[in-house]
């Protein structure tokens, strides 16, 4: 290696490290003020993770335990996880199978349809809060686990990115597939699905984020604590004219670890999708 | 027998213009049979509050003499219920109770969503009495009422909280100021002596928001709305005055602005700023604060804002709760619930664990020993009744005209000139409210 390719790589290191830590800053803070004291989110504080004023005199761990025991959060993270979970399945499944149609299948009014289908994909959610409330209403799933789920089994972006990687897989695997007397269905599940590992984990990645951030449409169709997600548990942590802010932070952070730990998982296929169609997660 | 007849229908007749007369509400409050009926209420309370309003609802519950059951319910912050409540009008699956600003209220009844809770509270069974009602501060009670409906009243307060002065007693003392400033000047004069850019003390944190701007033109005696609900008045010399004089203070170097949520309490715990404008409901928040402050805890209160006006004008903060209609059981039931949350007793339970200021004067009597251990509160609480209380426009579309106050506010005081800065707020406003009526 020369000396100038040397420079370039420790350039290059440098700049990806302050991207890095440029990055990981909110979380740095996140972890530090859920372990302070409420006074201390006021009057110990600076923005520079190097100086001593930014950590906690003496951590809070107790900050955990009381967000955790009070107020239903055990109850709302299980909630979460149950209404994340099938969301996942449902729009990976439907998902999946609509993006193999319009990738591999002829059928008449396709091109429209998509068309369509990507329409939709710009009409903002406050748009469409009422007419789906209405659905939701006139389905009595009003207050009901299916409320929160089902109208998110489907999602046109998830279709739209899967479809657009089912396109470059060789027809000519499916041609032999069906010569030896493969269904369109065993096609997906035995040639598709294990060859697309990297947009699959994409798309439930994104779905599931999507879906253990949402707010608004819970609290809009959930009326009791019955199916209500951590989303809701930490908005009830927000009070009056001064936040508990250790208490937000600590259950901000108890809220990422699912979503955290499902990208470390995934971390790799994630990458690898983004570096082929330039996805912004 | 024809004049019997004509006696008889004439009895009758009389009898139907009798009925006629009175309101709907007037002639069934008495027929009707609250026993059993349940009432869903949405309110916006958290942690310790929403414990302690709990606690009182399974006591109203338990004690009230109708039999009726009122389910409460958190159901997100204000704005959260605010699309809760448009998709459940939409949907028909309102609540019974919603704890609603004046604007959403609004906002709700140009659906036709909500009750006029006036014949409930004129009623003579049901409603408050004459002197009973001179208990209550008139101007929380008057906050509720909607000149652009006709004069319905929409809500009913269970707690309000004002903008105040939060000042640092013991600076003061060392600045050698015996008193909280009365007027502008005075204030003006107090941040120029507290402030030291080498040591980083200003005199004020200016926090550019459109309810603090609110305060300053009411006390210098005048509004952001026409009288009768006729639209806003933002180009006015109350406004100006107020922009000019943050344009002089700032621009002098003896007030800093601030962008953070609560940075001006993280500023006035640590003893940067000599005074803090902000609503009374925080105190809580910078006793707390204070105490573990860089320069330790030092004596603070609160104070009405300097004036113009011969006595203190304050703006009054907090929802309301709403009635929405339903069933005549349901809206009595509502109404009977929020009128025993506003009594003596349930008033002083609810100062206590939320620190805002109860809706009647007689509360006092049940909180002698809450105000000796709080004396900040004491000391807003006594300006309170001597003061008088102005509340911000209740239009539909007031949070977007909030927003451009904001906007125009930090205009001003980096730099832009004040008459064409409100000239410009004022055709906004002026368009969002016909765009909204």
């Amino acid at each position: 290696m020369t000396k100038a390719d040397r420079t370039k790589r420790i350039t290059r290191y440098a700049v990806l490290a302050l991207g890095a830590f440029v990055a990981l800053l909110p979380l740095v803070y996140l972890a530090a003020n859920s372990l302070k004291t409420a006074p201390e989110t006021v009057t110990r504080i600076s923005p520079n993770p190097f100086a001593p004023e930014f950590w906690p005199e003496s951590p809070q761990w107790s900050n955990f335990v009381s967000v955790w025991e009070g107020d239903q959060f055990g109850a709302y993270f299980l909630h979460s996880l149950i209404i994340g979970g099938l969301t996942l399945a449902g729009v990976l499944t439907t998902s999946v199978l609509a993006a193999y149609a319009f990738a591999k299948l002829r059928f008449p009014g396709k091109e429209g349809l998509f068309s369509l289908l990507l329409v939709s994909l710009m009409v903002p959610e406050t748009v469409t809060l009422i007419p789906d409330f209405l659905v939701v209403k006139a389905l009595g799933w009003v207050d009901q686990l299916a409320a929160v789920t089902v109208p998110f089994m489907a999602g046109a972006f998830s279709l739209f990115l899967l479809r657009q990687f089912f396109r470059q897989l060789p027809q000519d695997l499916m041609d032999m597939a069906q010569i030896d007397g493969c269904s369109h269905l065993g096609i997906v599940v035995r040639i598709v699905v294990p060859l697309s590992a990297a947009p699959l984990s994409t798309v439930a990645f994104l779905d599931l984020t999507s879906s253990w951030n949402a707010l608004q449409w819970p609290l809009v169709v959930l009326q009791s604590p019955d199916w209500r997600p951590l989303s809701v548990g930490l908005a009830r942590l927000v009070s009056g004219s001064g936040a508990d802010l250790p208490l937000r932070m600590a259950g901000a952070a108890i809220a990422i670890v699912p979503i955290l730990v499902v990208f470390l998982i995934a971390q790799k296929q994630i990458t690898e999708s983004i570096a082929s169609y330039g996805l912004k997660t | 027998m024809k004049t019997d007849i004509r006696r008889g229908l004439g009895a009758v007749f009389a009898l139907v213009l009798t009925l006629g007369s009175l309101p709907l509400e007037a002639q069934a409050f008495d027929k009707l049979n609250l026993k059993g009926t349940v009432v869903k209420y949405w309110y916006q309370h958290s942690q310790a509050r929403e414990t302690a309003l709990q606690a009182m609802i399974a006591r109203f519950n338990t004690t009230n003499e109708w039999g009726i059951t009122v389910k409460g319910e958190f159901a997100g912050g204000y704005n959260d219920i605010a699309n809760k409540m448009i998709a459940a009008i939409a949907g028909g699956a309102t609540p019974d109770l919603v704890v609603a600003y004046q604007n959403n209220a609004a906002t709700y009844a140009q659906s036709d969503a909500l009750v006029d809770l006036e014949p409930y509270v004129n009623d003579a069974k049901f409603g408050v009495s004459a002197q009973d009602r001179q208990d209550y501060f008139e101007g929380f009670l008057s906050q509720d009422v909607f000149p652009q409906f006709g004069g319905v009243r929409l809500g009913w307060p269970p707690n309000r909280a004002v903008e105040v002065l939060y000042y640092n007693a013991d600076w003061m003392k060392a600045l050698n100021i015996d008193a909280p400033p009365k007027t502008w000047q005075e204030f003006y004069d107090d941040c120029k002596l507290a402030t030291n850019a080498a040591k980083g003390t200003y005199g004020y944190a200016i926090s550019p928001d459109a309810s603090n701007v609110f305060a300053q033109v009411i006390a210098r005696g005048g509004d952001f709305q026409a009288p009768q609900g006729r639209g806003y008045t933002l180009n006015t010399k109350a406004m100006a005055d107020s922009f000019t004089f943050m344009q002089k203070l700032y621009k002098d170097g003896y007030a800093h602005k601030i962008a953070e949520q609560y940075g001006d309490q993280t500023d006035f715990a640590n003893g940067k700023v000599l005074f803090n404008m902000s609503s009374s409901s925080g105190m809580p928040f910078y006793g707390a604060a204070i105490k573990k402050g860089a320069k330790g805890a030092f004596q603070w209160s609160v104070a009405p804002l300097p004036r113009t006006t011969p006595q203190p004008v304050q703006n009054i903060y907090g929802a309301s709760v709403s009635v929405v209609k339903s069933t005549p059981e349901k809206q009595l039931a509502s109404w009977l619930f929020l009128k025993w949350m506003s009594e003596p007793a349930q008033q002083a339970e609810w100062v206590k664990v939320s620190n805002y200021f109860p809706v009647r004067r007689s509360t006092a009597a049940a909180l002698t020993d809450y105000l000796a251990s709080n004396p900040q509160f004491a000391d807003a609480f006594a300006q309170l009744k001597a003061g008088k209380q102005k509340a911000e426009p209740s239009f539909t579309g007031y949070e977007l005209v909030r927003d451009a106050i904001s906007a125009a506010y930090n205009q001003v005081l980096d730099g832009a000139p004040v008459p064409a800065t409100l000239a410009t707020l004022d055709d906004k406003a002026k368009k969002i409210f016909n765009q909204n009526r």
